[in-house]
């Protein structure tokens, strides 16, 4: 060691440590605040100042090109939430939910518990029962297009199935998202019977459980968590359809499929904003009840493991 | 010359104090073992010394150099892991090259400066010849043994040629064998490195075959530093006396009585002398401790009942109830061993009896 | 009656057989009489998921086949499960009839923005919750938290409007299609839970070796937190490719479609045209397909995870 050094270190010897370990930990600091503010620049000017943008078009009214707007008050969340306009849409979205998730749950439950088994290729069947994963909601609605289209759909004149009819037409749309959802729902059932260990199956087994015994005693609460995720994202996912609707119907027929996010969509221009604004606040509230509400009802009956 | 010098050293996690007011020297090209239970602070005192943990008080010496507040990176220091830390994603070559990259390294007594690709080449052969590691420079640590993945760990620390080894525990992710025999190589290392080694472990075997000083320590506090058998043979206080040697030392609590020039304890009815008995006072409350070495079965002496006999193969423990305490006693395999239940009378060899204060703990003899 | 009773214990019996038989596997139990029960049980199943697998492939071999076949004839034949009068070139001419072969050259540049900047956003966000301390961090969580419940359908319109009044991000832009997705909280969590895997032996080696924070990040945690962060592209692939409701809101010219609003046109073109929008519509699903079959694993880890317990 040379003298140099050695001096130094005479020199720094008591007040050195504190001011160090204060500039180690700023320069931490600096470095996470760095890291995180690309996210932080997205997150506000496209979450969260648009939120609260929103809240404040509610306020007020607009004129048709934007340019002036006046203040009318919280009143007007009370008129649009309490009116035709929200209820109607709301009762669609909540409709579609209605039409997809338990069918949804119930037919991806199906095709995950017979592709769950040592088979020889079973690997070809699990592939193509996760295939439809692969399909956006527009390319969904092609191939349902196919489908039911009244004009040129095969089945365009079945009457459930009925495009034209407002008592079908929302269901009818429904079907297109009950099948491109199939192969997510499939993936995570699947891997959720995958988890279970082998031997707890096997212990039901000696404790003499038949098949449809287990199926309902063992392997559905031990899959529930799986099942309760499935149920929030299939919700959240039917009340934000849209594509669907734009690319099967158009809102039609009488505005039978006018789903919340459907006509949130057709109150861009800007003197109806408020109102669509109103509608998006609305929304936002009723995703947050409805993933809420299933976790505080479900949660209770659901088996957490440890 | 490379010692490391702790002065009053104290780390603080919040209210925790893992490593309480340390004062020791490790002089340069020693082998120094930190031995302890775990949890009792050696491997944060390790730490400080990387620079991975601050110093909350005190000062810590590298060679001359305080290093309170010199980054992990400028310590002229290199650590094996316990788990290794080997990076999986890389080679040997890569791992053991990693060192070199960042720092600046004296080249033939010049300035120091960056190596070159050659340069760093040229070292990390070396380093993985001297480790038997030459022909796996190209695989990835997945695919290496334990004790092949522990080589790969200390040739990435001999590659930039540190004035001081630190180890936290490198041998106890590895089998019974292996082990025994890494201890070997270590010292060997040590020995042709001729640099310091700080040596991190709760095995005492390891401290006692590979030491040249052990620090014992206990709640964050050192206990003892000396030469293996220094510990072994005058522990300074009851919890060394405990921690070191196995099975470990018996030890009974007994009144000390000095008559003239005649020194004994009393446990129980029994009396037993006591060569050197140091600072002892009359009538003090004592623990007396003894080796299972030094005990052996007597005509008359400390009655004590057999409970079991262990066959080592070339010596039997014999595992006794004394009082209500359990005493073990370690003899030759010859003749017939006792059956339990069998009551034994014990005499202790009086030269090697030690002497702790009951309230204390410390050593009096 | 005694029959009945000894009925379930027998059962019981085959049972435990069956669960030898399987872990011992089938070669030296064959010719015994259980194995071919259990033969025509597999038989059962191997039907029952061909049924299955029939039942979710029909819709797509229904648009396969009217992609192929020219579009009047086919409905003339009163629409049956083999093509009429193939077109093979069809999805060639999907690809570059009209827009629909800009509009796949916008998605493709869209998704690319969209994945790489989210992919860097949520590594360094990532990296900044694992492994860095720093005041207001648990704040800092909270508001990423929080972004999860903001889908864009619920600020569409107040997107829009700032994309409309900001003009260097320019309406019909790759800017204005990407904005919003430049950053997940998806991605951060998942990241991060990566990055928490990363032992923290390997930290401090790294430190020891002088790595600061962008030496450990790139050379060591990506590296070690690789499957992941794959498993985080794929699925980033998917979503943004497979977007909708963004860029049907945004674009303005039908110049700036991307694959999924240009397979709108279908809804709205002549019958007997429509073959070529059903030709894009698989065409648009291949580059997805391609990427399930390739990355199967990832995506499936992708999918599942926060799903599957633990």
């Amino acid at each position: 060691m040379s003298t140099e050094v050695q001096a130094e270190a005479g020199e720094h010897a008591a007040p050195a440590p504190r001011r160090h370990r204060t500039s180690r930990r700023t320069r931490e600091a600096l470095v996470g605040y760095l890291f995180l503010v690309p996210s932080l620049v997205i997150f506000g000017a496209f979450f969260f100042y648009p939120f609260g943008r929103l809240i404040w078009l509610g306020l007020h009214q607009q004129n048709r090109t934007g340019t002036a707007t006046r203040w009318v008050g919280i009143e007007q969340y009370g008129e649009v939430l309490g009116g035709e306009e929200f209820s109607q849409g709301l009762w669609h979205s909540v409709q579609y939910l209605i039409y997809t998730v338990p069918l949804g749950l119930v037919l991806g439950l199906l095709l995950a518990v017979a592709a769950h088994r040592r088979l020889k290729g079973i690997k070809i069947f699990q592939t193509i029962f996760a295939s439809t994963v692969a399909s956006s909601v527009a390319v969904a609605s092609v191939i349902f297009f196919v489908l039911i289209n009244p004009q040129v759909g095969k089945f365009g004149r079945v009457s459930w199935l009925d495009l034209e009819n407002p008592d079908s037409a929302l269901f009818a749309v429904s079907l297109s998202s009950v099948w491109q959802n199939l192969g997510l729902t499939f993936i995570i059932v699947l891997a959720g019977l995958q988890a279970i260990p082998d031997e707890i199956i096997e212990a039901s087994i000696l404790d003499g459980f038949g098949p449809v015994r287990r199926f309902f005693r063992v392997t559905v609460p031990l899959i529930a968590p799986t099942l309760l995720f499935l149920v929030v994202v299939l919700s959240i996912f039917a009340l934000q359809a849209f594509a669907q609707i734009d690319i099967l119907t158009q809102g039609g027929p009488a505005g039978s499929t006018e789903t919340l996010v459907f006509k949130i969509f057709n109150l861009q221009q800007p003197a109806k904003q408020p109102i669509g604004s109103i509608l998006a606040v609305g929304l936002f509230g009723v995703t947050m009840i409805v993933s809420l509400g299933q976790f505080m009802i479900l949660e209770r009956r659901v088996h957490y493991g440890n | 010359m490379s010692g490391v010098v702790f002065e009053g050293v104290t780390k603080r996690f919040g209210e925790v104090v893992a490593v309480d007011d340390l004062t020791l020297e490790i002089a340069d090209q020693e082998f120094m073992v930190l031995l302890g239970p775990s949890g009792c602070g050696k491997t944060t005192a390790l730490r400080m010394i990387a620079g991975l943990d601050d110093v909350t008080a005190g000062v810590l010496r590298i060679g001359d150099r305080v290093v309170n507040d010199i980054d992990a990176k400028d310590r002229d220091i290199a650590m094996v892991f316990q788990s290794y830390a080997l990076y999986p994603h890389m080679t040997v070559r890569k791992n053991v090259e990693s060192p070199l990259l960042t720092r600046a390294f004296p080249v033939d007594d010049g300035a120091p400066r960056k190596l070159t690709g050659e340069e760093r080449e040229k070292r990390v052969k070396e380093a993985a010849a001297t480790l038997g590691l030459s022909d796996l420079l190209d695989r990835k640590p997945g695919a290496l043994s334990g004790g092949q993945r522990q080589r790969v760990a200390l040739a990435r620390s001999i590659v930039r040629r540190p004035e001081v080894f630190l180890m936290d525990e490198p041998l106890s992710n590895l089998d019974a064998k292996l082990r025994a025999q890494t201890r070997v190589e270590l010292v060997e290392l040590h020995r042709r490195l001729a640099t310091t080694f700080i040596y991190v472990t709760h095995d005492q075997v390891e401290a006692m075959t590979m030491a040249s000083r052990i620090a014992i320590i206990e709640n964050g506090r050192l206990q003892q530093v000396g030469r293996p058998q220094d510990v072994y043979e005058r522990p300074a206080n009851l919890f060394v006396a405990r921690f070191i040697g196995n099975p470990p030392m018996n030890t009974l609590p007994a009144l000390f009585s000095r008559n003239g020039t005649a020194s004994q304890v009393v446990c129980g009815e029994t009396r037993l002398s006591v060569s050197e008995p140091g600072s002892a006072a009359d009538g003090q409350a004592v623990d007396f401790g003894v080796r299972p070495e030094h005990l052996t079965v007597a005509a008359d002496g400390l009655p004590a009942e057999v409970k079991a006999v262990e066959m080592l193969g070339h010596e039997r423990h014999l595992v006794c109830d004394v009082n209500g305490a359990a005493v073990v006693i370690r003899q030759p395999t010859e003749g017939a061993p006792p059956q339990p239940g069998e009551v034994l009378h014990l005499s202790a060899d009086p030269a090697e009896v030690h002497l702790f204060d009951a309230e204390t703990s410390e050593r009096l003899n | 009656m005694a029959i009945d009773t000894h009925a379930p214990r027998l059962d019981e019996t085959g049972r435990h057989r069956r669960l030898r038989l399987r872990r011992r596997g089938s070669a030296r139990w064959s010719g015994r009489p259980g194995v071919r029960a259990r033969w025509a049980k597999n038989a059962g199943w191997y039907i029952f998921l061909t049924a299955l697998s029939l039942l979710v492939l029909y819709p797509i071999w229904m648009t396969i086949v009217r992609a192929i076949s020219t579009p009047l004839p086919y409905i003339d034949e009163g629409q049956p499960l083999w093509w009429v009068r193939p077109q093979w070139d069809i999805f060639w001419r999907a690809f570059t009839l009209g827009d629909m072969g800009r509009a796949f050259f916008i998605s493709a540049i869209m998704t690319t923005v969209i994945v790489v900047a989210q992919v860097l956003t949520s590594v360094l966000a990532a990296y900044a919750f694992a492994f860095l301390e720093f005041p207001l961090k648990r704040l800092m969580f909270v508001v990423v938290i929080a972004t999860l419940m903001l889908p864009i359908e619920v600020t569409l319109i107040a997107n829009v409007k700032t994309i409309r009044e900001v003009a260097w991000l320019g309406v019909d832009s790759i800017q204005s299609l990407s904005a919003p997705f430049l950053a997940t909280a998806f991605g951060i969590f998942l990241i991060r839970q990566g990055f928490m895997g990363v032992p923290k032996d390997l930290r401090d080696a790294a430190t020891l070796d002088g790595f600061g924070h962008m030496g450990f990040l790139w050379r060591v945690a990506v590296p070690v937190a690789r499957p992941i962060i794959a498993s985080f592209i794929v699925v980033s692939f998917l979503s943004a490719w497979n977007q909708y409701t963004w860029p049907r809101a945004v674009t303005e010219t039908s110049s700036w479609n991307t694959v999924q609003i240009a397979l709108r046109e279908v809804s709205t073109t002549r019958v007997d045209q429509l073959n070529i929008g059903f030709a894009a519509a698989i065409v648009a699903a291949l580059p997805i397909l391609a990427i399930l079959i390739i990355f199967q694993r990832h995506l499936i880890r992708g999918l599942t995870a926060g799903a599957v317990k633990g």
